[in-house]
């Protein structure tokens, strides 16, 4: 698991190949832009359907969700799938509003990078993974 | 009763350790308030009108006698004494402060309490039928599946950042007492040839836009409960407007999607965690099962079923009204009414709590039941002990004989307590309380629903009441909006609006015309809503509105 303290710390972030946002962009604009790049990482909105992206995760190795504000639920359940329904292996990584007390839950629900929104101190944040020595659930990154 | 183990003690311990680690940031300004509301409404805590208010869980309404002392001396130590039940089987305190929170959940995990996902937009508190494991017209016991209901929903990684707050209730009896119609996912359990299913229901619910669930699936194998609601979740959770909060419920989702659309996209996310890590294996709910057998029931006769009533005699007219059916013979289930002359619905105080306690290990296996009508039941009395069991009701003004008539009125705190309010609910109900001093004249009035909500939120489930009343502000004046005709249960339905709202003072009487246009127009043993559907609303709106001129 990693955790990158800072956007601009991570350059990968400024490199992304391709950006899906939108539920209802026409699919073949999306894979056409994909394809062209041979993208290897791609940035998803909390928006985006993921049957959008399905076909071409086998050529992806890292996949960006963004997280547009602490509150919004949606980069979970987008991680879920991923990992239960698409069965992507590959490295999820979340930005955007990432604060520590969100870290664990994420985590759980397959993320396995994270960079950090700029107010929060990394190794506090990175303690809170793994501090429930129990949960009622499975967890998805395990 | 569910009974926790170690792993279960020591989770709620780390959750008390999380939330004290967390004020303690908040209080010293490096934790952001925006950021700490959410935080605090998983644990239970609002900022309301006057003081902060705590909602503690009561899962699907068992508590025990030891829990029932606990809560007595926390609202003495922390509180004022005194708290309200809430009609989703919680309770709630009124004046705890922010800086005793950690200390206070504390307390309240040494006996196995808390008030995760009290509040907030996750999955709330599990709730069920008071009569779970004694009613006469159970199908199956729902509350091993509301423990495993509840297991799941608790700190459920996926879901802890909904759209909007998240309902679920269960049923397994023939007659639904749980409103599974209004909730956001309803539950029932039934039984066939092959044995126990589910149906399951989405998208019911009150509040601004009142809505009764579609069934979207008639039959669902028990074992695959889990991986089902995580994929009904997990649509939500997907695709809920996060845009308008007013919009935001399930029910809106399922309405915009429409019930086919919404029932195949539940099924395609289903496809996926179908027959899963997820699904329950066979012979896993038994264990569950064993914390709800029946207690040492006594192998006792049946009192004769058919006697006069002598309604004259208060120990009999109680007996008629407040005691029901049980599966076992020779016991009976006591229903204790919270709705007392002078109190407000649903509120004890601690001497009722230890009352309460008492007298759940005297007579009732140390348990009881909260409903969502904010009663208290004992489900296992020896019905040869109902007598005895009266006259110390009396002594705690606890034996009040109304179960389901007038003045069981369902009330939310509305402005005297409650900051989304637009108007008081509690002057409300004892006003109307006044109109009805006769208990005989309530009693052949008959079985009335009245309830009350200070606002659209509708805690006061007022839109599935025979007679409903929604305050509302109208240029800074308390005014009270009427609906009749509602109805919770198997047959839900949402009420009508009467007409224009009335002011505070006339509230009262208008109720009393209602109920006496009922009167007037039934036939034979017509209820309500059947008098209601047969002559039509306008004779009810112009009985309710004469004499008034606003």
């Amino acid at each position: 698991m990693k955790l990158i303290t800072t956007l601009s710390g991570y350059p990968e972030l400024q490199e992304i190949d391709a950006i899906w946002s939108g539920y209802d962009e026409p699919l073949a604009a999306k894979g056409a832009e994909l394809a062209a790049n041979a993208a290897s990482s791609l940035k998803i909105e909390a928006d985006a359907g993921p049957e959008a992206f399905q076909p071409y995760l086998d050529a992806v190795g890292l996949i960006l969700l963004h997280l547009p504000v602490f509150t919004d639920g949606r980069p979970y359940s987008l991680a879920a799938m991923l990992r239960q329904h698409y069965r992507y292996a590959g490295e999820i990584r979340v930005f955007g509003d990432v604060r520590r007390e969100q870290l664990d839950h994420l985590h759980r629900c397959g993320i396995t990078s994270f960079v950090l929104n700029q107010d929060e101190d990394a190794a506090s944040a990175l303690g809170q993974i793994g501090y429930f020595s129990k949960w009622y659930q499975p967890n998805i990154s395990a | 009763m569910y009974q926790y183990n170690e792993d279960d003690r020591l989770f709620l311990q780390q959750r008390c350790e999380q939330f004290r680690d967390q004020t303690t940031r908040f209080l010293a300004g490096t934790l952001p308030a925006e950021e700490f509301q959410q935080l605090r409404l998983r644990n239970g805590l609002y900022i309301q009108r006057l003081a902060p208010m705590l909602r503690i869980a009561i899962p699907y309404g068992l508590v025990s006698a030891g829990q029932l002392r606990a809560l007595a001396g926390i609202t003495r130590d922390f509180d004022k004494g005194y708290a309200h039940f809430t009609t989703r089987q919680n309770i709630q305190l009124n004046w705890p402060k922010l800086e005793a929170m950690p200390d206070l959940l504390s307390r309240l995990a040494e006996v196995d309490m808390h008030a995760i996902q009290t509040s907030g937009s996750c999955i709330r508190n599990i709730t069920s039928d008071q009569f779970a494991g004694v009613a006469a017209d159970e199908v199956a016991d729902p509350r091993p599946w509301a423990e495993l209901l509840r297991q799941w929903s608790t700190l459920h990684p996926e879901f802890n950042w909904l759209p909007r707050k998240f309902k679920i209730a269960l049923t397994g009896a023939a007659s639904d007492r749980a409103a599974i119609a209004v909730h956001d996912i309803g539950l029932r359990l039934q039984s066939d040839a092959d044995g126990l299913y589910f149906e399951v229901w989405v998208g019911g619910g009150l509040g601004r836009t009142p809505l009764i669930g579609v069934c979207i699936n008639p039959h669902l194998e028990p074992k695959h409960l889990i991986t089902y609601l995580t994929a009904i979740l997990r649509v939500y959770n997907q695709f809920g407007r996060r845009d308008n909060k007013y919009k935001a419920r399930i029910k809106i989702l399922v309405k915009a999607m429409g019930k086919i659309d919404f029932e195949a996209a539940v099924n395609a996310a289903w496809q996926a965690l179908k027959d899963g890590p997820e699904t329950i294996p066979e012979g896993s709910i038994e264990p569950l099962q064993s914390h709800f057998s029946r207690p040492n029931y006594l192998t006792l006769n049946p009192a004769p079923s058919s006697r006069t009533i002598a309604t004259d005699q208060p120990f009999e007219r109680w007996r008629a009204q407040n005691v029901l059916p049980h599966q076992q013979p020779g016991y009976a289930a006591v229903h204790i009414s919270l709705k007392r002359k002078g109190i407000a619905p649903g509120d004890v105080s601690d001497r009722d709590l230890e009352a309460l306690a008492d007298l759940a290990e005297r007579y009732s296996f140390g348990e009881a039941r909260v409903t969502h009508e904010q009663n208290i039941v004992l489900a296992d009395v020896e019905q040869t002990k109902l007598p005895e069991l009266f006259q110390a009701l009396g002594q705690h003004n606890l034996d009040r004989a109304n179960r389901g008539l007038a003045t069981d009125m369902i009330c939310c705190p509305g402005g005297d307590y409650c900051s989304l309010a637009n108007a008081k609910s509690i002057p409300v109900a004892a006003a109307i309380e006044e109109t009805f001093q006769d208990p005989e004249a309530e009693r052949l009035l008959g079985p009335l629903t009245i309830n009350i909500s200070g606002c659209m939120n509708a805690c006061g489930h007022h839109h599935v009441a025979n007679i409903g009343i929604l305050g509302v502000d109208k240029k800074g004046q308390e005014f009270y909006q009427l609906s009749v005709g509602g109805e919770p249960g198997d047959q839900a339905r949402i009420g009508r609006i009467l007409g224009p709202s009335v002011a505070r003072a006339e509230i009262q009487w208008v109720v009393q015309r209602l109920t006496q246009c009922y009167q007037q127009h039934r036939d034979d043993a017509e209820t309500f809503n059947q008098t209601l559907d047969r002559v039509g609303i306008e004779t009810f709106k112009s009985a309710a509105y004469e004499g008034l001129t606003s």
